[in-house]
């Protein structure tokens, strides 16, 4: 019984009212971000390290880095905020683990199938890395609600393609075409704009 | 990662926040879905589980209700045991032959059995390890010559269903025949193991075991082993003589014919001193005793001797016994007065006293005659040794005794209140100032009495500063004074001898340097040269 008045709990403390507590310093802060994104931060560390041990660290971490910078920041989005430090936090582990750069995790996986779509020039200008955002973010804007969801599940979020079919309620395979579809979709898209893939 | 895929999570790691943020919303809301439809599906299939479970208990129930799958009846095993009062029974196999034999005791045995070094494994153990006995057809259950035994006949049988019958070395046994208290999974036979040659090993099989279900006859399933052995025991007594370094041993055995068994190898006498089975005798059991003689051994040292029965596969002890050889000599009949210690010399071996010597601890006091039996002019509290030199054979041997302390109590119950301190200046109550102690204070708790040592009054005082005082001279020189005494006992005199214990006064005040402490006797002691001594060392343990 206790465990679902936690999670009524978490439903009904909004993101306003947990921020406000960090500006508070009152510890509660950590705990009611736990109980309502600990499992949500603790698989997108997955996403991006294999070992449990340094998914838990990395979910520790994040709540820590959130403790130091709010204050001074009041983030209109709790949930993004959370995500952005859990996913940075979990990129330079991942950067910086030998061990877990042995078995390669979903966001490798995820990045290697788009080594067809978006071009690679180790001597690119900031500027030409700029423009290239742009062009991303601009075809991103140009898809539907749903395929939107699809690409940043799969190459922001790195989730694999078995989580996001249970997601989106459908098969592996579709799931697979529509990335597929995504990716030559983007390609065809930068080719247009004058990029050479 | 390499570069390229660096360079790739750069540009992905910049997406639109404002979609990022849209699909991260959604995203929360699809993975918050997803876990209650696993969370539902999880209790749907235990749900489904616990049903189907209770409906296969049910059924199961029912069936067995209903007569089907009952289980047949296993056959377990058999033990054997000497008693059945129905509730429990003594196992043979715990049974030890020692309760059936006699034993004439030798001579210059203690009165607390002897004990092998710690650690020293059974005698059975190590006469097998030894010679190497070993085999599967170990007889695991023994008895005497017609003796009645009990055979429990172990059956799996949850169903509960009426043993009819069974065959016992071709014999069959009904259910009629079983004893009272048997049950349909212990069935108890009581039969008689007869005239059995002693070390003989009968052998009983068992076979077709029937019970009845419903209206038939069947035969129960054998599981366990079909055969039970037992070792018929022969009857022997045995009275040992130890000596100095030998120990003889005559084996009489009951019955007046020898034993005789195919399984038997022989019977023998061995040796064992803790550690190794040192020597083995083989004896043939007639119709008359055998004396068998260990020689060689060790003075004052414990054995265990066994009378044991070797088989093709196995051994059984018959008999054993831990004895202690005796000493060459001792020191016997010692008693101990406050001056004077007398004592024995028992000789087992020849007498070969070279020298006795009285030891003060370390330091020697003085030289007796090996055939001194009194040693004199003990001081009371010290601890002395007497040392006796002997030879056996080449070798020079000693044998001490510590002689009792015997010990002074000057005030019963009586507390040291301040210590002798001859160097160290302990603080004086009275004066308020530090100074040396050269006796010793003490106090009295329930009896006020100052209690002497035997010796010679050499003075009585009763001075102002001094106070109350009494001297008394031992035999063998020391001098004890008795100091700030609260009275002195009537009718003491200067010359007079008093006993030891004799009262000549009681605690008190009368010193003058020490009038400020409570009642209490201060004792100094000088020996024969005119040294202090520290009192305490003459005073019983309860100081």
């Amino acid at each position: 019984m206790k465990k679902q008045d936690n999670q009524k709990e978490a439903l009904t403390v909004s993101d306003t009212a947990i921020i406000e507590l960090y500006w508070q310093r009152n510890e509660q802060a950590i705990q009611a971000t736990d109980r309502k994104y600990g499992v949500y931060l603790y698989r997108i560390a997955c996403n991006i390290l294999r070992d449990r041990l340094d998914c838990e660290e990395c979910v520790n971490d994040t709540y820590l880095t959130t403790w130091n910078k709010i204050p001074p920041e009041r983030p209109g989005a709790l949930q993004l905020f959370l995500t952005k430090i859990a996913r940075d936090l979990s990129i330079d582990r991942y950067r910086k683990n030998k061990a877990a750069r042995r078995v390669p995790s979903e966001l490798i996986v995820s990045l290697d199938e788009m080594e067809h779509s978006i071009p690679y020039d180790d001597a690119a200008s900031e500027e030409a890395l700029r423009h290239l955002v742009e062009l991303i973010n601009r075809y991103l804007q140009e898809m539907s609600k749903e395929d939107a969801f699809l690409f940043v599940c799969r190459y922001y979020y790195a989730d694999s393609v078995e989580y996001i079919a249970q997601l989106q309620k459908v098969s592996k395979p579709t799931v697979y075409r529509s990335l597929a579809r995504l990716r030559e979709g983007l390609r065809a898209f930068l080719e247009q704009e004058g990029i050479r893939i | 990662m390499n570069d390229r895929q660096e360079q790739h999570l750069n540009l992905l790691s910049q997406m639109d926040e404002q979609i990022v943020e849209e699909v991260t919303v959604e995203r929360y809301a699809r993975v918050r879905g997803l876990a209650r439809r696993k969370k539902i599906r999880w209790i749907s299939i235990l749900a489904s589980a616990a049903c189907l479970f209770l409906l296969f208990s049910f059924g199961l129930n029912i069936f067995q209700f209903l007569g089907f799958f009952k289980q047949v009846p296993v056959y377990e095993g058999m033990t054997v045991s000497n008693e059945f009062s129905g509730a429990e029974q003594a196992d043979l196999r715990m049974t030890t032959v020692m309760p059936m034999l006699e034993f004439a005791a030798g001579g210059g045995q203690n009165a607390e059995p002897p004990k092998l070094p710690h650690g020293s494994k059974p005698l059975e153990e190590v006469v097998k390890s030894t010679l190497q006995v070993e085999g599967s057809g170990e007889p695991l259950y023994y008895a005497e010559p017609n003796q009645d035994i009990y055979i429990t006949v172990h059956i799996d049988n949850p169903d509960k269903f009426e043993i009819l019958s069974f065959t016992l070395n071709g014999e069959k046994y009904s259910s009629y025949m079983f004893e009272e208290g048997s049950d349909m999974e212990n069935l108890v036979l009581k039969i008689n193991v007869g005239d059995a040659q002693p070390c003989e090993i009968l052998t009983y099989t068992i076979d077709a075991i029937k019970y009845i279900d419903g209206t038939e006859i069947k035969d129960v399933r054998m599981k366990g082993d079909d055969t039970v052995q037992i070792g018929i025991t022969p009857d022997v007594t045995v009275t040992e003589e130890t000596g100095v370094q030998s120990l003889s041993l005559t084996v009489t055995p009951t019955e007046p014919h020898a034993p005789s068994s195919k399984d038997l190898i022989e019977i023998s006498t061995v040796l064992y001193d803790g550690e190794t089975l040192i020597e083995k005798k083989t004896i043939v059991l007639a119709d008359s005793a055998v004396t068998v003689t260990f020689e060689g051994l060790d003075e004052k040292t414990v054995y265990q001797y066994g009378i044991v029965a070797l088989y093709r596969a196995t051994v059984r002890v018959l008999a054993e016994k831990t004895v202690m050889t005796l000493p060459f000599v001792e020191f016997t009949d010692v008693s101990r007065d406050h001056y004077s210690c007398k004592f024995r010399l028992q000789w087992y071996g020849e007498n070969t006293g070279t020298s006795l010597a009285l030891y003060q601890e370390d330091t020697f006091v003085q030289e007796l005659s090996v055939d001194d039996t009194v040693v004199d002019a003990l001081k009371v509290g010290i601890p002395y040794r007497l040392v006796l030199t002997y030879t056996d054979g080449d070798t020079v041997k000693t044998v001490e005794l510590e002689i009792p302390i015997y010990g002074y109590s000057p005030v019963k119950n009586g507390e040291i209140s301040k210590k002798y301190s001859p160097k160290l200046q302990l603080f004086n109550q009275t004066t308020m100032d530090y100074r040396v102690h050269l006796g010793c204070d003490i106090t009295a708790t329930d009896d006020p009495n100052v209690y002497a040592v035997a010796g010679r009054i050499v003075e009585i005082m009763t001075d102002g500063s001094l106070g109350k005082l009494v001297a008394i001279e031992t035999s063998n020189g020391d001098t004890f004074y008795y100091k700030s005494l609260g009275s002195i006992a009537d009718g003491l005199s200067v010359g007079q001898s008093v006993s030891f214990g004799q009262v000549i006064g009681t605690v008190g005040s009368s010193l003058a340097v020490e009038s400020a402490d409570p009642p209490h006797l201060h004792l100094e002691i000088k020996d024969a040269n005119g040294q202090y001594v520290d009192p305490a060392i003459y005073m019983d343990d309860s100081y």
